[in-house]
């Protein structure tokens, strides 16, 4: 989703104003991506270990979480001028808690956090596992 | 040998335990069947269509268990000699579940647990077996995966870099 930069003094298309949003957090063992959405599901921008630089297993660090998080907030808060957030997060992955801390320390407001992680099942299915 | 075998449903985990099973010959128990048959569950989810799986039931049933292929969505939680994650793009998850007749909400749940490798995460953090083997099938047919699993346990491990977050 990168988009092409644009030199010489073209006029920046003027982004709309999205006070609330949606921080969808997934990870897993080796990664985390962070991707804002407006109410209906429209995504602002969206950050992964990956696109903060990181390759391979260095992915699945606290820290590429945290730098991802980082990256998609200050960007929803620049472009969008998001105040608001709902954090939704699926996952078990190691940069769950990293990422929702990094969301918040960028001084935007979490008004609530949901669990929405998905459990696989054909006629069976895993108990919830209780997270310390 | 104790192997267990986990993914998300439609990995191929069944195919390919049946070829493993012939191959090594090592008897092999498909969890879901078990689990209805001895009543290894401790409720029923409603919205799922699917039994809640008791954990501690399970485990006494391999418990004196030396020599087996188990294979199902929570084999993880049974302590083994090899643990086997099969992984699959998440629309192939789709594909693959067509002929199940599933609702759809139950096709997008699991491709979406494959998403975030929900069966992995959990194997990854609680280590049920000193190898690990975690092979992409989503290009690979059955008899690879097997010849690939079997190659793995040789060689004490094989772990393939699957990430499906960022494609
Ligand atoms: N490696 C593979 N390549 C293509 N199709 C496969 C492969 N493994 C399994 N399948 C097909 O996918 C479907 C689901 O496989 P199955 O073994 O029942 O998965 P699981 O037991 O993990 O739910 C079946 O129709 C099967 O024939
Ligand atoms: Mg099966």
């Amino acid at each position: 989703m990168a988009r092409g930069k644009r030199r010489g003094g073209a006029k920046k298309k003027a982004k709309r104003t999205v006070g609330y949003a949606i921080a969808h957090i997934q990870t897993t063992f080796n990664n985390t991506i962070i991707t804002f959405t407006d109410k209906e599901g429209n995504v602002l921008t969206w950050a992964s270990g990956g696109t903060v630089g990181f390759k391979g297993t260095r992915k699945s660090t606290p820290y590429a979480a945290q730098l991802a998080a980082e990256k998609a907030a200050k960007k929803a808060i620049s472009d969008y001028g998001v105040k608001d957030v709902e954090i939704w997060i699926k996952g078990n992955g190691g940069g769950r808690e990293t990422a929702i801390k990094a969301i918040a320390a960028t001084g935007l407001n979490v008004k609530v956090i949901k669990d929405v992680t998905p459990i696989p099942h054909d006629g069976c299915r895993p108990p919830k596992r209780r997270r310390v | 040998m104790r192997i267990t075998i986990t993914g998300t449903p439609g990995t191929g985990k069944s195919t390919v335990a049946q070829i493993l099973s012939k191959k090594l010959s090592l008897p092999l128990y498909n969890l879901s069947d078990l689990i209805k048959k001895e009543k290894l569950y401790t409720s029923y989810d409603e919205k799922r269509d699917a039994f809640i799986v008791d954990i501690e039931k399970l485990k006494e049933f391999f418990e004196e268990k030396k020599d087996f292929i188990a294979e199902g969505l929570i084999a993880h939680y049974i302590p083994s000699d090899v643990i086997v994650i099969l992984r699959a793009k998440p629309e192939v998850i789709i594909s693959r579940l067509k002929e199940r007749n599933y609702p759809q909400e139950k096709l997008n749940e699991n491709a979406e647990s494959e998403r975030i490798a929900f069966c992995a995460n959990e194997v990854f953090e609680l280590r049920p077996a000193p190898v690990t083997i975690h092979v992409d099938t989503s290009t690979r047919k059955p008899e690879e995966v097997a010849d690939v699993i079997i190659e793995g346990i040789k060689e004490g491990g094989l772990i393939e870099e699957i990430d499906w977050l960022e494609d």
